[in-house]
């Protein structure tokens, strides 16, 4: 009698039942961990990654170390969007803050990551001390959606630290981690939850097609506390004028469009997207799984007298 | 006594009290002085130290009054110090107490001195120095019964004016209040007569203070030095709470407070503090201090506290927003930015902001987060028509180059040492220089030239965005540079 019903509720609850024993262990691992909301998991819009992550995205109020394979600029390029979208994701009015010795990052390209200068704050810090507690500060404060450093030899005190910081202002924090060339392990490796390393892809040599496309990431995911490495090529599909850009026949579009428009910079019917802020800016690029190159070298040639075409019609 | 050289001889530049004492006056010749006075020991003098020591004397006077003017030249015997002590009074228990404070004050630090008060600037300045009092008070309105009888040299006149006016016989101020004013001003100028008048109080004169006085000022003395750093965290919120409180009744926020704390042995300790926007909270000022209390040095302990808000604007009255998300700054926020900015200076904190210019180096410039308002021009958020490096080289930097054919993309490039092969090239990207922002011949001349603009991918898959100076002419030899990186 009793039997159908218990194992009904046996049937129903087992998926709460887990849930339930998933977030103790959770809350035995990392007790300010357990208050974060699944909205709070800073996703990168890939869905193939985000699924491989234990968190489906990057682990809230937690360190997250990104390393460049060969220069740091692809690096910093994934951290970038990283930070473009955590202030997505906060929706509210708020920022992200960068710290870095150089001055070397450039607004317009910053802006097609969805940094501007209403959410995004730079520390100019001189020496590596100042750097940690600028970084420390803006994790505790709880103010910033993410903290994005790049200090020059993290001390593993100093990374703790870092991640206590970020676990008592519940922000993410990012540590760039200078160039690990193959082989190498890097600096802060066993710090944070994650480890990536970012390099570039070579553009296959059958595409003759003078247009760059997309840039090409390898990302490689090195170590994921809970979870399993993993690989993936992907593309930054960056925007122009506003528009996410996949063609170049695109950008020859929006050019055209806005060819009266003297600043040099879209007017406002050019953007679609608007923040939950509502700022209107140009919607900001995104990462996607690089598609696999088009190996039918009929299908490349095609393009390419295309292209030859087009600039024939251009000169003529 | 000090000597300095005037005229190639070395002249006697200030006296101390024993020299005066045997006649020795400013102005005579070391020579003379010595055969006067056998074993006369003299110090070569040092105006800029001088100056400097007057200076800080005036910051420490701070502790009097916010208004303090140093006047005169410091090396000399005129050298001295104006105190505006108008509603100063009450907080020493009335205008006499507050001398007597400030000559015990003086005879502590082993400054000769001598002052007076009085109406005008220009009455207490003859009765300080040809008084003969070491304190004088001049009754309110009695600057005339005062001044009568000081010689003429009391109202600050060149020393050839007052040559000329002794020839006249006019030796006294009373006996200059006398003559008919008209040809006084026809034989001497206005000045005579403008200085006697300011000195009656007839008309206004203006002196700048030492420092600019502030909006507001709370003020704390103690019986005992402070040194230690509990009693400095005490006072410091005492202080805060009454500064704030004006503040707050003025509705004016601090930008810029400033703790000075006035030392035993005469020097003066200060922290300043900055806020992104206007303050009036006890409680943020108190942290953004206590940051730095560090710094602030009490030595030997501290008698006098005041906290100056030096720069302020208006602050109203908040009102608790319904909504909470209504596009309101995260104080959290601008506390962070104070820190921030506190520690490591303004401009350090930074936002890129960009411009509407075509040059890819002055299309954007970075600000400093306080003082960038958070809502910028919608017109330049929409992303660039065209695509931007993430990083750019704060300077061009020459490359060397081989294309196949003029106004073709180069297949390889070297730079900084290192070959690059270009697999993949986008270009040209024209951009004209801002010749209606300079002198447009210097297009002609080819001091300014277009700049062709191309992204370059190697075979790496790194990317490149480098440009050729100028266009291709026969005659000219082209430069490449490497000015970015795309991500």
């Amino acid at each position: 009698m009793t039997m159908p019903d218990s194992a009904g509720r046996q049937q129903s609850a087992s998926p709460d039942a887990l849930a339930a024993l998933q977030h103790q262990i959770d809350r035995l691992e990392r007790p300010t961990l357990a208050k974060a909301k699944p909205g709070d998991v800073l996703t990168l819009g890939v869905p193939e990654i985000d699924g491989h992550l234990p968190w489906g995205g990057l682990a809230p109020a937690s360190l997250h170390a990104i390393s460049g394979a060969e220069s740091l600029t692809p690096a910093i390029g994934f951290a970038a969007a990283l930070l473009g979208r955590a202030t997505r994701a906060s929706g509210a009015k708020r920022c992200v803050l960068w710290c870095r010795r150089g001055h070397d990052l450039y607004a317009p390209g910053l802006s097609s990551f969805g940094l501007t200068a209403a959410n995004l704050i730079i520390v100019n810090a001189v020496e590596e001390r100042d750097l940690l507690w600028a970084m420390e500060e803006g994790l505790r404060s709880g103010a910033m959606d993410a903290v994005l450093g790049e200090p020059q030899v993290p001390s593993p005190t100093a990374l703790r630290r870092l991640q206590l910081a970020a676990e008592t202002g519940g922000s993410t924090a990012l540590l760039l981690d200078g160039v690990m060339p193959d082989g190498e392990t890097g600096r802060s490796i066993g710090a944070g939850m994650t480890h990536w390393r970012v390099g570039t892809i070579a553009a296959p040599v059958a595409a003759l097609d003078p247009w760059p496309g997309p840039s090409r990431w390898r990302l490689e995911l090195l170590r994921c506390r809970g979870g399993t490495t993993g690989s993936w090529p992907v593309d930054w599909h960056e925007t122009i004028g506003g528009e996410e850009i996949a063609h170049r026949e695109q950008i020859i579009k929006i050019r055209e469009e806005h060819a009266n428009d003297n600043t040099g910079t879209p007017s406002r019917r050019g953007q679609g997207i608007e923040t939950g802020s509502g700022t209107a800016f140009g919607a900001p690029g995104r990462l996607r799984l690089a598609q696999p190159v088009c190996d039918g070298s009929a299908a490349a040639l095609a393009d390419t007298g295309g292209a030859a075409e087009r600039r024939r019609a251009a000169s003529g | 006594m000090t000597v300095g050289a005037e005229r190639g001889s070395w002249t006697i530049a200030a006296v101390n009290d024993a020299a005066a004492a045997v006649n020795l006056r400013p102005g005579q010749a070391l020579a003379d002085a010595r055969a006067l006075v056998p074993g006369l020991e003299s110090r070569e003098s040092d105006p800029i130290a001088e100056r400097r020591a007057l200076d800080a004397l005036a910051d420490s006077c701070g502790r009097f009054t916010p208004w303090v003017a140093s006047e005169g030249d410091a090396s000399g015997m005129c050298a001295g110090l104006w105190l505006d002590i108008s509603g100063c009074g009450h907080l020493f228990g009335g205008e006499d107490a507050l001398l007597e404070d400030l000559q015990a004050y003086l005879d502590r630090l082993g400054y000769a001195h001598r002052m007076a008060v009085a109406d005008t600037p220009g009455a207490a300045w003859a009765v300080a120095r040809f008084g003969g009092e070491r304190r004088a008070h001049v009754k309110p309105d009695d600057q005339l019964k005062a001044l009568a009888p000081l010689p003429v040299a009391g109202l600050r006149l060149a020393p050839a004016t007052v040559e000329g006016l002794h020839r006249m016989g006019l030796r006294t101020v009373g006996e200059l209040r006398g003559v008919a004013r008209a040809p006084l001003a026809a034989r001497f100028g206005a000045g005579v007569l403008d200085r006697l008048d300011q000195a009656l109080g007839r008309w206004p004169e203006t002196i700048t203070p030492h420092r600019p006085v502030p909006v507001c000022r709370a003020r704390l003395s103690f019986a005992e030095p402070i040194a230690h750093r509990n009693g400095i965290d005490a006072v410091l919120d005492k202080l805060l709470e009454t500064l704030c409180a004006q503040l707050a009744e003025a509705h004016e926020g601090a930008r810029s407070v400033l703790l000075t704390g006035f030392r035993t042995d005469g020097t003066v300790a200060e922290l300043r503090v900055g806020t992104g926007r206007p303050v009036s909270d006890p409680a943020h000022l108190a942290r953004l201090f206590r940051e730095k209390l560090d710094g602030f040095d009490p030595e030997y302990g501290i008698e006098v506290a005041i906290l100056a808000a030096e720069k302020t604007d208006r602050l109203d009255p908040d009102q608790a927003p319904l909504d909470a998300s209504d596009g309101q700054t995260d104080p959290n926020l601008d506390y962070l930015l104070d820190r921030l900015g506190n520690r490591l200076g303004p401009s350090r904190v930074l936002r890129l902001q960009r411009q509407a210019r075509h040059l890819p180096e002055y299309a954007a410039k970075s600000v400093p987060a306080a003082e960038a308002p958070a809502a910028v021009d919608g017109a330049l958020d929409g992303g660039p028509l065209a695509s931007r490096p993430l990083r750019l080289l704060p300077t061009p930097e020459p490359i060397q180059v081989m294309a196949p054919v003029p106004d073709h993309p180069p297949v390889l490039f070297r730079w900084r040492q290192r070959p690059y092969r270009v697999v993949r090239a986008d270009g040209p990207e024209r951009i004209a220089p801002e010749w209606w922002r300079e002198d447009p011949s210097k297009l002609f001349t080819g001091e300014m030239e277009a700049r062709d603009y191309y992204r370059l991918e190697d075979e790496t898959g790194a990317r490149f965005w480098v440009f050729r100076g100028g266009l291709y002419r026969p005659e000219k030899v082209v430069h490449w540079y490497m000015h970015g990186f795309f991500a």
